[in-house]
C-alpha cells in the first residue's frame, strides 16, 4: 500500500556552524564537516594554488548492529602565494575625509549602532578572496608543489556514530572548500559522509500484508516537499538527511490501522551561492510526522519499527527553493523473534563474560594490598577483558546481521509463524531489598544491550 | 549707499524701476548686506555664503547655522591672531553696529575678504610644510588666547583620551556581536581578522597617552585648535595658506592640530617619512615640541582612527559595501607596508635626535 503524501513547503533555518568540526548525525547517514581557519601568514596572500589530500584514514572502533562508531584522520595540503613583501603604490581615495570625519565625531556622541538583523539582510556580498570548491573525489595527494609556493597542512582527527541497521559504506571525503577570508588567514572546509545502505529495499518488504496473523506490515509513503530558505541561497544540495524520533503509536480500531507519530528533522546540507567565508552550511526544520498503517487488524502494540528514508531528486528551484522527492519505507513488526535472533546469542555472551571478568576482578582485589595498586591492575584488567567483548560483540552481530537478512529476504520466517513464540528472555520481577548495602538487582536479571560494561566495586573496611 | 527709507518715499511705479541691487543677489536677505558698508555691485552664491564684489575688491559673506556661541568666539579668536600679527585668516568686517556677525533668524551671518589665491593642493609636499608652518605661527600667536570659559558639564569636550577609549570600546562591542555569527562578507571577515591587532595598537596608543600626561591636562591649559584641516578650508595665496572657516575650533593640545594634518595627508604619500620630517621641522620654526608633546604626537598618530570611521560607515550603510572594503583593504596595506615603517623613522628621529 502506497500512500502518496501532499506536497508541502518547509521552511529551513539555518544552523549556526562551529569549528573545528560540526557533525549532523541522521536516520542511517552522518555528516562531520571539519572546519579550519588559521592565520597562515604574516604578509597578506595573493592566490591560493592548489588543495591536495595527504591523509584520509578510519577504524571503526565499536561495531553493533544499530550503530558504529568511526574514529579517522584528515590532512589536507593547500599551496598559496604570499604578495610581494614591497607593495607598490597605495591607491587612496581622500583619506583627510575620514581622519577630519573621526575628529568631527569624537565629541558628538554619535557612536557605532550595531543592528545585526539589518546588518544581515542588506550586506550579504560576494567574497572579492581567492577560493577553491572541489569535489572530494577529485581530490589525490601530491608529491610536489611548485617552489614559489607556500604550503600550509591542515590535519584533524574526526570521529563520529553512525545510526542504523544495514550495510555500512565507506566514509567519503564529498566536498572541499578553501577560502580566503582575510589578508592573511585561510578557512578550510570538509565535508565526510559515513552512510548505512540497505540493498534492494523493497525486496526486503513482505509482499502485501497485514492481514491479521502476519507478523510485520509495512508502507511505503512518497514524500514531495518544497524547502525554502529564507537567509541564504542554494548553490548545491549535497545531503538532505533526516531523524526521526519521539514514536508515539495509537490504533484505530474502527478503520484497523495503526498510527504512528514522530518528531521528524529535515536537514539540508548544502554549499552556499553567496561565496567568501563558510559556505559548508546546515539548515534544518523540525516538525512532527503522521503515519498511517492501514489493514492493521489487530490491536497489537508493535514490537518492532524499521523505517528507512530513499532519497529520490532534488532540484534547486531559485537559490531559495529545493525541491525534494523521496520515499520513505516503513515496516512494524509484531513479534520481537527477529530481533531475539540476532541479539540472544551476543547477549550471552555478553553475560558469560560479565560474570568471568568478577570473578577475576574479585580474585585481584583480594589479592591486591594497596588499593593504588589494585586500581591500577584492574584498569588494565577492565580494558583487555572491553577490548575482547567488543570483538566477540562485533563478532557476534556480523552473524545476527546475516540471520537477519537471510530472514528477511527469504521471507519464510513471517510467513510461518502465526502464534506467538516463547521469549527466549524474560525479566524477572526485581528482588525485595533486605539489607542496606545488599545488591537487590541480581547483574543477569538486568536486560542491557549495552556493549560497554563496567564493573564497580565498593570497598568497605 | 542706497537708504531704505528713500526708496519706500518714491512712488510705485518708480520703485519698480529701480528696486535696489541687493535684492538681485540669490537667497541673500537684502537686510544682512544692509547691515554692512558696502556698496556691492554683484554677488554670487558659493558653498558656504556669497562672494561679493564691489568697485575694490571682493568679500566673502559667510553663512553659518549652528551654535552662536562658537561662532563669536571663531571670530573673536580671528580678530585676536589678527591684531597679533597672524596673516592665516581673513580679515573680518564688521556691521554698522561694531559686531562681528549678524543674526536673521536661525542663521548668522559674517563678512571677511575674499581669498585671493588658488586652491589648497595636498598633493604637493610644500602646500604642506606651508600649513604646518601657518599652524605653528597660529599656535603661537594664540598662546595667550581667552577661550571662553564653558558652561557648567560642557567640559567634557576636552576628555579626548575618554572619547579615543569610548571608540575603542564602541569597536570591541562590535567584534563581540559578530563572535559566533556567519561573517556577511568582507568588510566583516577583515574586521574580525584585524580587529585583535587594531584594538591592541589603540590600548597602547593610549597608554602612552597617558604615559606623556595627556590626562592631566586641565581644561585651563587647553589650546584653541584649528579642528578643520580639509582641503576645502585651506587657500594658497601669496602670503601663504590661509585657512578660511574657523568655526570647527576645539580645545585641546596644540599638538593635536599638527596630528591632524600629519594623518590627513601623509597617507597620500605612502607616509613619506621624510615628509612628515620635513612639516614637524617646518612646525618647530615659531614653537619647539617638548617630549611630552613628541611622546603624545607619535601616540596620536599611530590610534586606529580610519578604522573606527569605516566601521562607521559600514554600520551606518552611508558607503557602498565593496567601496568601503577596498577603503579598509588599502587602510590595512598602508598600515603594514608604509605607516609602522614611517612612525618608527619618526620615532627614533624626534627622540633619538637622529636627524639624518
Amino acid at each position: 500500500m502506497i500512500n502518496i503524501g501532499n506536497e508541502q513547503s518547509s521552511v529551513l533555518i539555518a544552523e549556526s556552524y562551529c569549528y573545528p568540526w560540526q557533525v549532523l548525525e541522521a536516520d542511517n547517514e552522518t555528516w562531520i564537516i571539519m572546519r579550519w581557519k588559521e592565520r597562515i601568514s604574516s604578509t597578506p596572500l595573493s592566490k591560493i594554488c592548489s588543495v591536495s589530500l595527504s591523509d584520509f584514514s578510519w577504524n571503526r572502533d565499536y561495531n553493533s548492529q544499530e550503530k558504529r562508531f568511526y574514529c579517522g584522520e584528515i590532512a589536507l595540503e593547500v599551496s598559496y602565494q604570499e604578495m610581494a613583501p614591497n607593495l607598490p603604490k597605495i591607491e587612496m581615495d581622500k583619506p583627510w575625509q575620514e581622519e577630519y570625519l573621526f575628529r568631527k565625531l569624537l565629541f558628538t556622541g554619535q557612536g557605532l549602532t550595531i543592528d545585526a538583523s539589518n546588518r544581515k539582510k542588506t550586506r550579504l556580498c560576494e567574497t572579492a578572496f581567492a577560493e577553491l570548491l572541489l569535489e572530494g573525489e577529485e581530490l589525490k595527494g601530491q608529491d610536489s608543489f611548485a617552489e614559489e609556493n607556500k604550503v600550509c597542512k591542515f590535519t584533524a582527527p574526526w570521529r563520529g556514530w553512525l545510526k542504523g541497521s544495514g550495510d555500512d559504506e565507506k566514509p567519503l571525503l564529498k566536498k572541499v572548500h578553501v577560502a580566503q577570508i582575510g589578508l592573511y588567514t585561510l578557512m578550510v572546509e570538509a565535508v565526510i559522509k559515513l552512510e548505512t545502505r540497505k540493498s534492494n529495499i523493497a525486496n526486503s518488504l513482505s509482499g502485501v500484508n497485514g492481514v491479521n496473523g502476519d507478523t510485520k506490515v509495512y508502507t511505503v509513503l512518497s514524500e514531495e516537499t518544497m524547502f525554502k530558505l529564507i537567509d541564504d541561497s542554494v548553490l548545491e544540495v549535497i545531503g538532505i538527511p533526516v531523524e526521526r524520533a519521539f514514536w508515539r503509536y495509537s490504533y484505530d480500531a474502527k478503520d484497523e490501522k495503526l498510527v504512528l507519530e514522530n518528531i521528524k528533522k529535515t536537514s539540508l546540507l548544502y554549499i552556499s551561492a553567496v561565496t567568501g567565508g563558510e559556505r559548508i552550511l546546515i539548515a534544518s526544520v523540525l516538525g512532527s510526522e503522521l503515519i498511517t498503517m492501514k489493514n492493521y487488524c489487530e490491536a497489537r502494540y508493535p514490537a518492532a519499527l524499521e523505517i528507512w528514508q530513499e532519497q529520490g531528486a532534488q532540484a534547486v528551484v531559485d537559490e531559495k527553493s529545493i525541491f525534494y522527492m523521496g520515499k520513505v519505507f516503513c515496516q512494524v513488526y509484531f513479534e520481537t523473534v527477529y530481533l531475539q535472533a540476532d541479539q540472544s546469542v551476543h547477549e550471552q555472551e555478553l553475560a558469560k563474560a560479565d560474570k568471568h571478568a568478577l570473578e577475576k576482578t574479585f580474585e585481584k582485589n583480594q589479592e591486591a594490598e594497596s588499593e593504588q595498586e589494585y586500581m591500577h591492575e584492574y584498569e588494565q584488567k577492565n580494558g583487555s577483558y572491553e577490548q575482547e567483548s567488543e570483538e566477540q560483540y562485533t563478532k557476534e552481530s556480523e552473524q545476527g546481521k546475516e540471520k537477519k537478512e537471510g530472514i528477511v529476504s527469504t521471507g519464510t520466517f513471517q510467513e510461518e509463524s502465526t502464534t506467538l513464540p516463547e521469549p527466549v528472555e524474560t525479566m524477572s520481577a526485581p528482588v525485595q531489598r533486605t539489607r542496606p548495602g545488599e545488591k537487590w538487582l541480581k547483574k543477569q536479571d538486568g536486560k542491557s544491550k549495552c556493549a560497554f560494561k563496567a564493573v564497580m566495586i565498593i570497598k568497605v573496611k | 549707499m542706497w537708504e531704505m527709507g528713500m526708496f519706500y518715499h518714491r512712488p510705485y511705479f518708480m520703485r519698480n524701476q529701480e528696486s535696489p541691487k541687493t535684492m538681485q543677489i540669490e537667497g541673500l536677505p537684502p537686510e544682512v548686506l544692509r547691515s554692512y558698508n558696502l556698496e556691492i555691485e554683484t554677488g554670487q552664491k558659493t558653498k558656504y555664503g556669497w562672494r561679493l564684489k564691489d568697485e575694490q575688491q571682493s568679500y566673502g559673506l559667510w553663512e553659518y547655522t549652528g551654535d552662536g556661541k562658537i561662532l563669536d568666539t571663531a571670530l573673536q579668536w580671528q580678530n585676536y591672531t589678527r591684531e597679533q600679527g597672524f596673516t592665516g585668516f581673513l580679515p573680518l568686517y564688521q556691521t554698522k553696529e561694531g559686531k562681528n556677525y549678524l543674526k536673521r533668524g536661525k542663521n548668522y551671518y559674517y563678512l571677511t575678504d575674499w581669498p585671493n589665491g588658488s586652491s589648497f593642493e595636498p598633493y604637493k609636499s610644500d602646500h604642506l610644510s606651508e600649513v604646518a608652518k601657518k599652524l605653528s605661527e597660529l599656535h603661537f600667536y594664540s598662546k595667550s588666547f581667552k577661550i571662553p570659559v564653558p558652561q557648567q558639564g560642557a567640559e567634557l569636550e576636552f576628555f579626548w583620551l575618554k572619547a579615543k577609549q569610548q571608540k575603542l570600546t564602541e569597536l570591541l562591542a562590535y567584534y563581540q556581536s559578530l563572535k559566533g555569527k556567519r561573517l556577511t562578507n568582507d568588510y566583516e571577515r577583515l574586521y574580525v581578522e584585524n580587529f585583535g591587532e587594531f584594538y591592541n595598537r589603540g590600548q597602547e596608543a593610549l597608554q602612552k597617552m597617558v604615559l606623556a600626561g595627556f590626562e592631566r591636562e586641565s581644561p585651563a591649559e587647553a589650546h584653541i585648535l584649528v579642528g578643520n584641516l580639509c582641503e576645502e578650508n585651506l587657500c594658497k595665496t601669496a602670503a601663504g595658506i590661509v585657512i578660511l572657516n574657523t568655526t570647527h575650533w576645539q580645545k585641546g593640545a596644540k599638538i593635536l592640530d599638527l596630528t591632524l594634518l600629519l594623518s590627513m595627508y601623509l597617507p597620500l604619500k605612502q607616509w613619506e617619512w621624510e615628509l612628515g620630517r620635513e612639516i614637524l621641522v617646518k612646525y618647530q620654526q615659531k614653537i619647539s615640541l617638548c617630549t611630552k608633546e613628541k611622546l603624545l604626537l607619535l601616540a596620536q598618530l599611530s590610534f586606529p582612527r580610519r578604522f573606527w570611521v569605516y566601521t562607521y560607515q559600514y554600520l551606518h550603510g552611508k558607503e557602498d559595501i565593496f567601496q568601503l572594503t577596498e577603503k579598509f583593504k588599502q587602510y590595512l596595506y598602508e598600515m603594514i607596508y608604509c605607516q609602522n615603517k614611517c612612525l618608527k623613522k619618526l620615532e627614533k628621529w624626534l627622540l633619538g635626535g637622529n636627524t639624518k
